[in-house]
């Protein structure tokens, strides 16, 4: 009888667990219904409801590191990363699985809107290592707010660099970053 | 005894299909009459295709050098930096005359699949054909057809290539 008892128990649980909800983001989608079916698509197949909001963000950050394809891109950023440029190639990158900085920083910044953090697109430069030297180069990354505080996402070195460097561009602080990227101080909120 | 045998049939039938590994897919593209393959000289392809492009140039975000794109409209050409010279990342083709095998632009997905077979990966709204790349940080060579509405809108290949 206990053997029965605790099997029902055991296949109940199994059921409650296929059974979860789905995972709803916190955050406000972006208007474009494409795009925002295909995020939240994206999101509920990567984010689980039980995990915290930073493994949750983690699951975002290692999707685009991993998903997303380098491939040079032609858009034009000098106006800056206005909401249609980043819905844009947000958009594309999620359909097409590719892009370079600013493709993948737009989709890292809906992703992590989607997921409730304040995001914005950062325009800076980055330290290249090359055969001779290093160089700075045009970049883009994303900073958002998380529980309060501001923080730098960058998965293209993410995926890159991190293993040669045994760096990661994940949530890091200013100070994590300040040695291989730069930015203009008041545009971007300021981070720990 | 009839059972088991069922049983076992399907087991097989189960593990062969687990098993089953598709041949890979050589990546190549026709245009105009003419195929490139991964391994095709950038100079090669520029000479096929004509001088009657837009081009783009920008500091590579990852390779040591400039990214350059050269848009003939229907085509683009993607090259990276490998020293002195331009190799071939991409050749990304919307409409005139390319085709990989008997697929061209407006195939079905299932032409696609009857052409190439199983052993694509399905990502976003591209059905991705790639080889086993020499290295895991490696991109792999591929071809890949882009979907829309079930039927192909574009087909591109990729030479495989990783940052420095």
């Amino acid at each position: 009888m206990r053997k029965h008892l605790v099997l029902t128990a055991l296949v109940l649980a199994l059921l409650a667990g296929c059974a979860a909800a789905p995972y709803e983001p916190a955050g406000a989608p972006t208007g474009d219904e494409v795009l925002d079916g295909q995020v939240l698509t994206l999101l509920q197949e990567i984010c689980d409801p039980r995990a915290s909001e930073e493994e949750n963000l983690r699951a975002a950050y290692d999707w685009v590191c991993n998903e997303i394809t380098y491939r040079a891109g032609t858009a034009d950023t000098t106006g800056g990363f206005t909401e249609d440029l980043i819905q844009a190639l947000a958009r594309e990158a999620l359909e097409k699985r590719k892009g370079n900085c600013d493709s993948e920083a737009a989709l890292m910044a809906v992703l992590l809107q989607r997921l409730g953090c304040q995001a914005q697109v950062v325009q800076g430069q980055f330290l290249r290592e090359g055969d001779d030297e290093a160089i700075w180069v045009d970049h883009a990354w994303v900073v958002a707010e998380v529980e309060g505080q501001y923080y730098h996402f960058d998965p293209l070195y993410g995926r890159y660099y991190t293993e040669d460097r045994a760096e990661d561009y994940f949530m890091q602080p200013a100070s994590a970053l300040e040695p291989t990227h730069t930015w203009d101080r008041e545009t971007v909120p300021a981070c720990p | 005894m009839k059972k088991w045998i069922v049983i076992s049939a399907l087991l097989a039938l189960l593990l062969a299909g687990c098993g089953g590994k598709a041949a890979p897919v050589d990546p190549a593209l026709t245009i105009d009459g003419v195929t490139f393959t991964p391994e095709s000289a950038v100079a090669d392809v520029l000479e096929t295709l004509g001088e009657d492009y837009e081009y783009y140039e920008a500091i590579s975000c990852v390779y040591d050098g400039m990214d350059k794109t050269y848009s003939y409209g229907d085509v683009t050409l993607y090259t990276y930096p490998d020293g002195e010279t331009d190799r071939l990342m991409e050749l990304y083709c919307t409409g005139g005359s390319v085709s990989a095998g008997d697929v061209t632009i407006g195939s079905t997905a299932e032409d696609v699949k009857a052409a190439f077979g199983s052993g694509y990966t399905e990502a976003g709204s591209v059905l991705t054909y790639a080889l086993e790349p020499e290295s895991e940080q490696n991109t792999p060579a591929s071809l890949y057809f882009e979907l829309e509405d079930g039927k192909v809108c574009a087909i591109a290949m990729t030479a495989e290539h990783r940052a420095e």
